[in-house]
């Protein structure tokens, strides 16, 4: 059909000629009929009709035609190349089968991190107006910590109308006793406003109404449709039913969907009610007890909204100088950033631009053997062109090939990505919140499919674009025409770039991997082998009394004392290692300091404890003593310091006997009796903070946590534990029952995952680059077989010749190291804050880095180098 | 209705013009005067209305075109049928005898004594 194509007239000719051709026809046809020329003439223009619109349509009609036509053609000849491709490759199955599970591998890996960098990061948060909503925290200057704010910034925000919707909440952990036992549950209590600012209401029931946030009002709860299923069977049934909250009865009035809990975790949110005392004592500037959650107003930006909360931080600091309040500002963080974190953030980052590494040293693979490919077939192409393809025509021909390959490589790569994303989702440490909804989505599907068509244009271009350089001639050489000269010289480029990549790549692991070993090398302070913790919270009205939680520690840690196979039981407040419970920040002053302290202040983790936690937590005592039976309720106000702590506040001097108070809050003066060894307190990789212990019989709280240490198995002390707590107080709950090994293992996991994919991206990378310098090298010695073998006829030993190829090998990977080098110098810069005791620029992980690849490199170059020695010259210059 | 009768005379003349190649290729003048004598000047259409019908056949792949010489040694673009071309003129055919076997079944019938 499109045979006479090429031999068609432009169409405006084409109709041109035709229409006129017609009417000469009839004109001569009516002069042989006797008419004159110009009667004729006349006469068949009147019977043609409109000429000028009869041209036009056909000249439309035309244009459509060969539009059509031309489509037609190029499809059928896609068409063509697609079956001509596939038949290629079907002829060298084994080069098929490596180059599309190469590509599998990578668009796999790949696209997998990808959908867990779109769950965590890319997706918005659930709420209805989620890119409005802010945390807005208190930012101590000096530091860059970020504190929570008081209850008084707040006021303020409502009063200057800062955000169209702003709410406060305070987070516990509270006894939730429905039909059946106690259980110790995430609860909230939330200032009004809170769940419209969220757009969180209630699918069942309602929520607070204005009123119900006042004091003296029934107890009231919204509950989590987790809640609602495990203890009623459905959301309807738990509205309006009773619940005991903290000792207290409590109606259920609304269950929220499951989708919309903030802060997560949280299974019971109640009314915050502020009584005077209350608003007294929380009013205070420089009690930061809340956190905030807000809805930026449509007319503002963040960063207007930003500028305005610093003002109003900046008049707060002038009201009153006790407060100290000049070194802290105010700042908004977008909703999605603030539950992800910035740390996290960047490691996930960081790991898609790993993954993408691994995919285009994938790329540049193949690259590599389409271009030998490509010179080995020179003959083929080279015959094709002779015979009229045009160059285009052969670039888009191998261009299709390519495309073929790689939509093989991305639908198993999609196969295996989906593998993979359970795998990560398994894997992945609990920090990285909503990885569990990780999947293939159609977001991940686009990506794939870039990804697959990125790689074609990389690797199937560049060896296109070098077979159509081919000259058009048939000339009769055996493969050392300029273009295969040409392709030695292309994979020598690649692989240099490639011994560059990854190289990489695995400095980058190694960096992590060396972290990761430092961390876990570093003394968490706390002994986490055969421990056994768990929180205990004891709550009610009766509990109200200081005394009667006292006595009840008491009874509890007399009663699991006396469990069989126990060495120590102790309780403590908040957990080292991050492992959860009240954290409390406090700052100290020593006997006979200004107030408030002329110089920087020392700010220590406030922690409750029993006089035999540091037994059980396996933490040393360094000077002085423990607790004991003097430091009663009625005793002298005694507290233990951590090292850390004493170098802090009193550098070379003996800290025991020293009196020390918390000037802000309990403005007590506590005389130093002990000191302890040091504890990562927040995590494995923590940095080493003051702490400062005392008796919980002379401050005890609400919620503890309890620690026990046996010379056996931890997990089988869990039975007796609840039974021990039974025993005491059977409205008591326990939660979150974990071991040491457990609580140890959680701090590393993001550090372990981290390291964990990197190493095993650059694992791959390493397989590769070891698979693509072995491949050029065998392919340019099989090019030079002749070349060697007359080297050899003029005298050549075996040896010398290997120990050519080995040095071709050797530029190439030198040059590569070089380049590989000088790049992770340049990224390390992005590494800084996620390595732990390793400088970004370790000279010995870069230098094991590049030393590991070379040796495995010159491994490959070995098998190629013994093929050369072998050349028989009689065999090939024959 | 205006369009839909357009749309069948139309289709009437593509039917008549892929009749006309039915016999063998011709060029544009050659279909145009064929048609007239047949019809014996009933079907006399505007000359002009001829060859975009021509344009949309081609373009719809029932006809095909070649340049080629007249039989006065000009020129000239002949036109054919293609095989789908064939399969659509004894499709239209078919149908032409059907309605017009229904329609003269009415019009020519003679009305029963009662």
């Amino acid at each position: 059909m499109s045979d006479h194509n090429i031999f068609r007239p432009p169409v405006r000719q084409e109709v041109d000629e035709e229409l006129s051709f017609h009417v000469e026809m009839r004109v001569r046809e009516l002069v042989a009929s006797d008419l004159t020329i110009d009667e004729a003439r006349a006469q068949a223009i009147e019977r043609f009709g409109d000429i000028e619109e009869v041209r036009a349509a056909c000249r439309r009609l035309g244009e459509e035609r060969d539009r059509r036509v031309r489509r037609g053609t190029w499809l059928s000849e896609l068409w063509q190349d697609v079956r001509y491709g596939a038949r290629m490759l079907r002829r060298s199955p084994g080069y098929t089968a490596i180059a599309a599970l190469t590509l599998a591998l990578g668009i796999g890996a790949t696209t997998a991190i990808f959908s867990m960098v779109h769950a965590v990061l890319l997706r918005s948060q659930p709420f209805p107006n989620a890119d409005r909503l802010v945390v807005p925290q208190s930012l101590v200057l000096e530091t860059g910590d970020r504190w929570s704010i008081t209850y008084a910034d707040f006021e303020d925000w409502r009063v200057h109308a800062v955000f169209e919707r702003v709410a406060v909440f305070q987070t516990w952990t509270a006894n939730v006793t429905g039909a059946a036992q106690p259980e110790r549950l995430g609860a909230a209590q939330v200032s009004s406003e809170f769940f419209e600012a969220l757009g969180a209401l209630p699918l069942h029931g309602r929520a607070f109404a204005p009123e119900e946030y006042e004091v003296g009002q029934p107890l009231l709860a919204v509950v989590s449709a987790g809640l609602a299923a495990r203890m009623f069977g459905s959301p309807q049934a738990a509205v309006d039913a009773q619940l005991e909250v903290a000792g207290g009865s409590t109606q259920v009035i609304g269950v929220l969907p499951p989708s919309l809990e903030y802060p997560a975790g949280t299974d019971v949110w109640m009314p915050l009610r502020m009584g005077p005392e209350r608003l007294q004592n929380d009013r205070r500037r420089d009690n930061f007890q809340y956190q905030s959650i807000a809805l930026l107003r449509a007319d503002r930006s963040l960063e207007q909204t930003s500028a305005q909360l610093g003002q109003l931080a900046n008049a707060a600091a002038q009201l009153d100088a006790a407060t100290r309040r000049e070194r802290i500002t105010i700042t908004a963080t977008p909703l999605t950033d603030f539950v992800v974190g910035s740390s996290l953030t960047r490691g996930l980052w960081l790991m898609l631009g790993a993954v993408v590494f691994v995919l285009l040293i994938g790329c540049v693979n193949l690259a590599n053997l389409q271009t030998s490919r490509a010179s080995a077939r020179q003959r083929e192409l080279l015959i094709r062109s002779a015979v009229g393809a045009s160059r285009g025509r052969l670039t888009r021909q191998l261009l299709t090939e390519s495309a073929v390959l790689a939509t093989m490589g991305g639908v198993v790569g999609v196969i295996i990505a989906n593998v993979g994303v359970r795998l990560l989702v398994v894997a992945a440490p609990a920090q990285l919140p909503r990885i569990e909804e990780a999947g293939i989505s159609a977001g991940v599907l686009l990506f794939a499919t870039l990804a697959t068509f990125s790689s074609v244009v990389f690797f199937g271009l560049m060896p296109a674009f070098l077979a159509a350089r081919g000259d058009g001639a048939l000339r009769d050489d055996d493969g050392r025409s300029s273009g295969s000269r040409r392709g030695r010289r292309m994979g020598r480029v690649l692989v240099t770039t490639e011994v560059a990549l990854s190289l990489l790549l695995l400095v980058g692991a190694g960096l992590f991997l060396r972290s990761f070993a430092e961390v876990r090398g570093t003394n968490p302070g706390v002994d986490t082998a055969r421990l056994l913790t768990f929180n205990i919270g004891v709550q009610g009205a009766r509990y109200n009394e200081e005394e009667l939680r006292r006595l009840t520690y008491d009874a509890l840690l007399e009663r699991l004392q006396r469990i069989p196979g126990l060495s120590h039981a102790g309780i403590v407040s908040s957990l080292p290692l991050g492992g959860g419970g009240f954290y409390l920040g406090r700052v100290f002053l020593q006997d006979g300091a200004p107030e408030p302290p002329a110089g920087p202040e020392t700010a220590a983790m406030w922690v409750v404890i029993s006089p035999d936690y540091f037994a059980a937590a396996g933490i040393g005592m360094a000077r002085g003593r423990h607790f004991d039976e003097r430091d009663r309720a009625d005793g002298v106000p005694v507290a233990i310091v951590s090292r850390e702590f004493a170098r802090s506040m009193f550098g070379e001097q003996d800290p025991i006997g020293k009196r020390v108070r918390s000037w802000r809050d309990e403005n007590l003066y506590r005389e130093i009796v002990g000191v302890v060894d040091d504890v990562r307190f927040f995590g494995a990789d923590d940095e080493i903070r003051p702490v400062f212990y005392v008796p919980y019989a002379q401050s005890s709280w609400n919620s503890m946590l309890v620690m026990l240490r046996t010379p056996g198995d931890p997990a089988a002390l869990v039975a007796s534990a609840r039974e021990a707590v039974r025993e005491v107080d059977p409205t008591l709950a326990i939660g979150n029952v974990r071991t040491g090994d457990e609580l140890l293992s959680t701090a590393l996991a993001q550090r372990r995952f981290a390291a964990t994919l990197l190493g095993g991206f650059a694992a791959l990378a390493l397989l590769l680059a070891v698979t693509g310098v072995y491949g050029v090298l065998a392919y340019n010695v099989a090019q030079r077989r002749r070349e060697i073998g007359i080297r050899m006829a003029l005298g050549a030993v075996p040896a010398g010749v290997a120990r050519m190829v080995v040095g071709e090998a050797l530029r190439v990977l030198l040059l590569g190291l070089a380049l590989g080098l000088l790049g992770a110098l340049a990224l390390s810069r992005l590494l800084g804050s996620l390595l732990f005791n390793i400088a970004p620029t370790d000279p010995l992980t870069y230098g094991g880095a590049a030393m590991l690849l070379m040796l495995v490199a010159l491994a490959a170059a070995l098998i190629p180098a013994r093929a050369a020695a072998r050349v028989d010259p009689l065999r090939t210059i024959r | 209705m205006p369009k839909s009768r357009s749309e069948h005379l139309h289709g009437t003349l593509d039917a008549l013009i892929l009749k006309t190649l039915s016999w063998g290729p011709r060029h544009g003048y050659a279909i145009a005067r064929w048609l007239e004598e047949r019809s014996s000047a009933v079907l006399r259409i505007e000359e002009g209305s001829l060859y975009p019908a021509l344009y949309r056949l081609e373009k719809r792949g029932w006809i095909e075109a070649r340049w080629g010489q007249s039989e006065l040694g000009r020129r000239a673009k002949f036109y054919r049928n293609t095989a789908r071309g064939e399969a659509e003129l004894s499709r239209e055919t078919r149908e032409w005898s059907q309605f017009s076997h229904a329609v003269s079944g009415i019009l020519l019938s003679v009305a029963e004594a009662t």
